[in-house]
This record gives C-alpha cells, sequence and structure tokens, in this order.
C-alpha cells in the first residue's frame, strides 16, 4: 500500500506540473483558425537537429507538390498518379511529425503487451480513422453547411479535447490493470521467446480476458472489491501463450479506445488538403489523396511502434534468470508505458483545456 | 532495477525525439519593411505575409457572404482580426533587437487581409512601443519556433527600410537550413560574429529569417 501511496504522489505531481508546462502552450493556433498538433517543440539544435530539419524541408517539397498536383488536376487527370505518389511520401514524412499518435500507439502497445502484428493492426486502424474524421468533418462542415474556417477550428478542437481525454482514460486503466496485479488483459507472443520450461509458476487456465477496455476495467475492480491488492506472486507469474488465442483472425478486439482516443483528432494538414481541393472542384481526388496519406502515415506509426515492440521482446529475450527476472523486467516496462500513456493524456489534456 | 535501463532507454529515446520533429502547415511567403521617422528612430515594423494556396482555400471558406465569387477586403475583415489577435499569443514571430536589448511592440496597427491571385495575403504594421534610435545594430527575426508555420522571404527585396537614417544599411540571412550554400557559408562564419540576439541563437536560430541592420558603420 506505501508503494501505492508513493506513485499516486509521483502521478499528481506529474500531473500538476504536466498542466502548468502545456498551459503554457496556445492552443487556438497561430492565425486562430488552424492548430498545431499538440507536442510540437522547436525543432531542434542538438545531436539530431540536422534530421528534424531535412525531414521538415522534405515535407514542405512534397507539400507543395501535393498541392500542386491538386490544382493541375483541373486540366490533366494524369496528375492523378503524381497525385497520390506524392500524398503517399508526404503521408510518410508527414507522420514523422507532432501528432499522429506515435508515441501514445507506441506505449499502449508496451504497456497492453501487444504482439507485433496487432500492433501494426493498431496502427493502420489509427491512421484510418484519423482520415476518416477529417473526411467526414470536411464534407459535413465544409460541404454541406459551409462553415467559416473558425468554425472548422472549433470542431475540430472539442474533437482534439475528446481525444486526449480518451487517451487519459486508456492510460489510466492501463496502470490501474498493471498496478493491480500481474493478470494481464491481454494476450502476447513474449511469452514464446521465454527459456523452455521456466519455473513452475503458477500458469492461468484462461490468461486472457478478451474485454474492451472499459469492459477489463470493471472486471478488474470487482475483482479487488476489497481493496487488497490481489497478488499471485508477480515474480513466480509466467505468461503462457495460449496456442488458440494466437491462431484467433487479427481484430482489433480490444483496442478501439485506442484507437479512437488517437484518430478521433483530425490532422490539420487532412483538413487543409481537402478544403483546397473541395475549393478545386477535385473534391474526389482530395479524399482519394487523405486515404493514400494515411498509408503513409500508417507506415511510420507502425515502424515506430514495432521497434518499440521488438526493443521489448529483445530485452525479454536477453533477461537472464528465468521467468522470475522476466516477469519482473516485463512487468517494469508495462508500468512505465501505461504512465507515459497516462502522463502524456494529462500533459495534452491539459494543454489543450488552458488554451 | 539494471535490467530495465536497456528497454527504458529505447523508449525514451524514441518518445522524446518523436515530438521533436518539424510538422509545417502553413506556408508564408514573407517580405518585411522597417520603418524610421524625421529624426532617424526605428518606429515601426510592417509585415506583408502571403499565404499558400491550400491554407489560403481553408481560411477563406465560407467567407463569401454576397457570393459573387469574389473577396472583399470588407469580407475578410473579421478573419483579419482574428488572425493578429491569435498572433499576439506567439509574438507575431517577431523577435527585434536594437543593440542587444529587445524591443517590445504595442498591439499592431493597419491590418488587412487581400486576395492576389488566389492566395490570400495579411498586411500589418507592428509599432514599437517606444522609437528607438540604433546606434549599432539592429536584428529582426522573423519565424515559428514550432514550425507550424513555414516562413520563407521573397528573394527580390525581402526588406525594405522606410526613411532610414543616412550610414543605415539592411542585410537578409534566410533560415541555413533551407539553403544548403547558405547554410555552407553561414557555418565558416566564427560564431561569435554570426549576429544573433544570445535568446534565439540556440535550437531555433535552424529556422530564423534574419535581417540585420547596421548603422553608422
Amino acid at each position: 500500500m506505501r508503494r501505492l501511496t508513493r506513485r499516486g504522489a509521483v502521478l499528481v505531481v506529474l500531473g500538476i506540473a504536466g498542466v502548468v508546462v502545456a498551459g503554457a502552450a496556445a492552443a487556438q493556433g497561430p492565425f486562430g483558425i488552424t492548430t498545431p498538433e499538440a507536442g510540437a517543440s522547436p525543432v531542434a539544435g542538438g545531436l539530431f537537429g540536422p534530421i528534424f530539419a531535412q525531414i521538415g524541408a522534405w515535407q514542405t517539397q512534397f507539400y507543395s507538390a501535393l498541392t500542386d498536383a491538386l490544382g493541375a488536376l483541373k486540366e490533366n487527370g494524369g496528375a492523378f498518379f503524381v497525385l497520390a505518389g506524392v500524398s503517399f511520401l508526404y503521408g510518410i514524412f508527414h507522420a514523422a511529425g507532432p501528432g499522429h499518435g506515435k508515441a501514445v500507439i507506441s506505449a499502449y502497445l508496451l504497456a497492453s503487451g501487444e504482439t507485433l502484428r496487432r500492433g501494426i493492426l493498431i496502427a493502420f486502424a489509427s491512421a484510418f480513422v484519423q482520415a476518416l474524421v477529417a473526411i467526414a468533418l470536411v464534407t459535413i462542415a465544409s460541404g454541406i453547411l459551409r462553415v467559416t474556417a473558425v468554425t472548422m477550428n472549433d470542431a475540430t478542437r472539442i474533437l482534439e479535447i475528446g481525444s486526449y481525454a480518451l487517451i487519459v482514460v486508456v492510460g489510466l486503466w492501463l496502470l490501474v490493470t498493471r498496478l493491480r496485479g500481474p493478470r494481464h488483459a491481454h494476450d502476447h507472443d513474449v511469452a514464446a521467446l521465454l527459456p523452455a520450461g521456466g519455473a513452475g509458476g503458477r500458469r492461468l487456465a484462461t490468461p486472457v480476458q478478451p474485454a474492451g477496455a472499459l469492459r477489463a476495467e470493471r472486471v478488474v475492480l470487482g475483482r479487488n472489491g476489497s481493496g487488497k491488492m490481489h497478488d499471485h506472486g508477480a515474480a513466480t507469474h509466467l505468461h503462457a501463450p495460449n496456442p488458440a488465442l494466437l491462431r484467433r483472425p487479427l481484430t482489433l478486439r480490444g483496442a478501439w479506445t485506442a484507437v479512437l482516443a488517437v484518430g478521433i483528432r483530425p490532422c490539420s494538414g487532412a483538413l487543409i488538403v481537402l478544403v483546397f481541393a473541395m475549393a478545386q472542384g477535385v473534391y474526389a481526388a482530395g479524399i482519394a489523396s487523405t486515404l493514400v496519406m494515411a498509408v503513409g502515415t500508417a507506415v511510420t506509426v507502425a515502424l515506430l511502434a514495432s521497434l518499440a515492440v521488438l526493443a521489448r521482446d529483445t530485452a525479454i529475450r536477453l533477461t537472464r534468470g528465468g521467468s522470475r527476472r522476466v516477469a519482473i523486467v516485463l512487468r517494469g516496462v508495462e508500468i512505465a508505458a501505461a504512465l507515459a500513456v497516462l502522463v502524456f493524456g494529462v500533459l495534452l489534456l491539459g494543454g489543450a483545456l488552458a488554451a | 532495477m539494471t535490467r530495465l535501463s536497456g528497454p527504458a532507454l529505447a523508449l525514451a529515446a524514441l518518445l522524446a525525439a518523436s515530438p521533436a520533429l518539424a510538422h509545417p502547415h502553413v506556408f508564408v511567403t514573407a517580405k518585411a519593411e522597417m520603418v524610421f521617422d524625421a529624426g532617424g528612430a526605428l518606429t515601426a515594423v510592417r509585415h506583408i505575409w502571403q499565404f499558400d494556396e491550400a491554407f489560403s482555400a481553408y481560411a477563406v471558406q465560407g467567407l463569401d457572404a454576397n457570393n459573387h465569387g469574389v473577396l472583399t477586403r470588407a469580407e475578410l475583415a473579421p478573419l483579419a482580426q482574428i488572425n493578429v489577435d491569435s498572433l499576439a499569443e506567439y509574438g507575431f514571430f517577431t523577435w527585434l533587437t536594437v543593440d542587444g536589448a529587445s524591443v517590445d511592440f504595442a498591439a499592431p496597427s493597419d491590418y488587412f487581409l487581400d486576395m492576389y491571385g488566389g492566395r490570400l495575403t495579411l498586411f500589418f504594421t507592428l509599432p514599437a512601443a517606444s522609437p528607438v534610435t540604433i546606434a549599432r545594430e539592429a536584428v529582426l527575426d522573423v519565424f515559428d519556433p514550432e514550425y507550424f508555420v513555414a516562413y520563407e522571404f521573397v528573394t527580390d527585396a525581402p526588406i525594405t527600410l522606410v526613411d532610414p537614417p543616412r550610414g543605415c544599411g539592411a542585410l537578409f540571412y534566410p533560415p541555413p537550413f533551407l539553403d544548403q550554400a547558405t547554410a555552407a557559408a553561414l557555418a565558416a562564419i566564427p560564431a561569435d560574429e554570426r549576429i544573433l540576439p544570445a535568446t534565439l541563437a540556440g535550437a531555433a536560430a535552424d529556422l530564423a529569417n534574419t535581417i540585420v541592420v547596421t548603422c553608422g558603420g
């Protein structure tokens, strides 16, 4: 219990610091009609400064090629292929910038112990949800209601606050379930990497509770109604893979909350490109461009998320000392990552609400 | 606990690196004027910022009140107001030092928007809080440190001095990363000769459009 209290105190301090720091940032955007993705910070100097600057320069080139191609479509249908290619490349480089949930998705995957395959699926799903939200918003707000950019920005801000609140919810849920004990509501193939014949930890007959985030939360809370830590020995508990699970079809089961949390805040770039395409009378091409851009974005996010998952799996594989150590390492990674998701959420939400 | 450091470091590096990347969504072609009074003191900075076509289309959606396909200065006036109000929170992306001391600006005046060839163009004047005489040099930086807005100055007359005192001249330095040749040239200059305000001399200098006005040389 003392450990929990100390963690709680650390959390509160982090949260307050986050709100203060993020609150200093203005979220209405410099021209009052389009808002930078949160998390933007000075383009580095430092070790990686030149790389960031180069990525920024590429983005700028692809973006201007993209808008040129949209403009050219009016006279020349062949420009569509240029548009598709440029949109894809722009998506790849663009996702390297702030937003698009790279950090949140990566941390979510670590905290929930997802497999590599599901990690990639979740990255793609969130990129497509984000594209579809942008398309729906522009179609309704610009196409049908003919709103001004100010109204569009207000709508974006509401979606943004919803997105950040959901990230807080996901972070809290992850943290609560990780702290409650090692009985995870997930499956992962890390266990396959464990030394054969690991120590005789207690194997759970049903290590997986296939449940959405909120359902799983209720399960956990119900189980520990007494307030006493439910602990069946983190040290000896072994994650046994359930072979049936590994053969299950690949679905988003349980990850929808995280996908929505990242996806419902539309990217400013997609909104601008869509409205521009509509003004040019080539809206269908704008929609196509946005979807292709999402493929590029998904590739980048999936790549970074995969790196996180692979780093974890490698750490597990390299951990010597048997299943006891593995369990400790795994649990440490999961708690740290869950905390990271929560801190991101609080920072982002604090910044958005303070503006 | 040491066994945790590997993955923890990897995770930290990944998460720390990602938010620092650049992400421009608004592209501005800019030029600036520096205005002097009869006594030779610098009184104001005037900006002309032309937005890219896509952002222009986004910004003016729903504003063509009489629906005749042409946006007048009057139809754009509310947007101009929102622009300057919002820019205030960002210090108008304008930083001025005179002889090493930073200069504060009063509220912007004479601001309006016009459309030129499908590109929205913002004009505004930033008066110095009080007129300031340049003894040696003034340094004007225009850029968005978060790189949400990418500023590029025109090559033809990026800076104009209006009624400057005798002996004052201006030089324009583009952001080093935009132009590899320029970057190389600037890198060759000893660091202490690179004239930048101390607050900007660090990371963000990569993005700054810098105008140096030298007087009484």
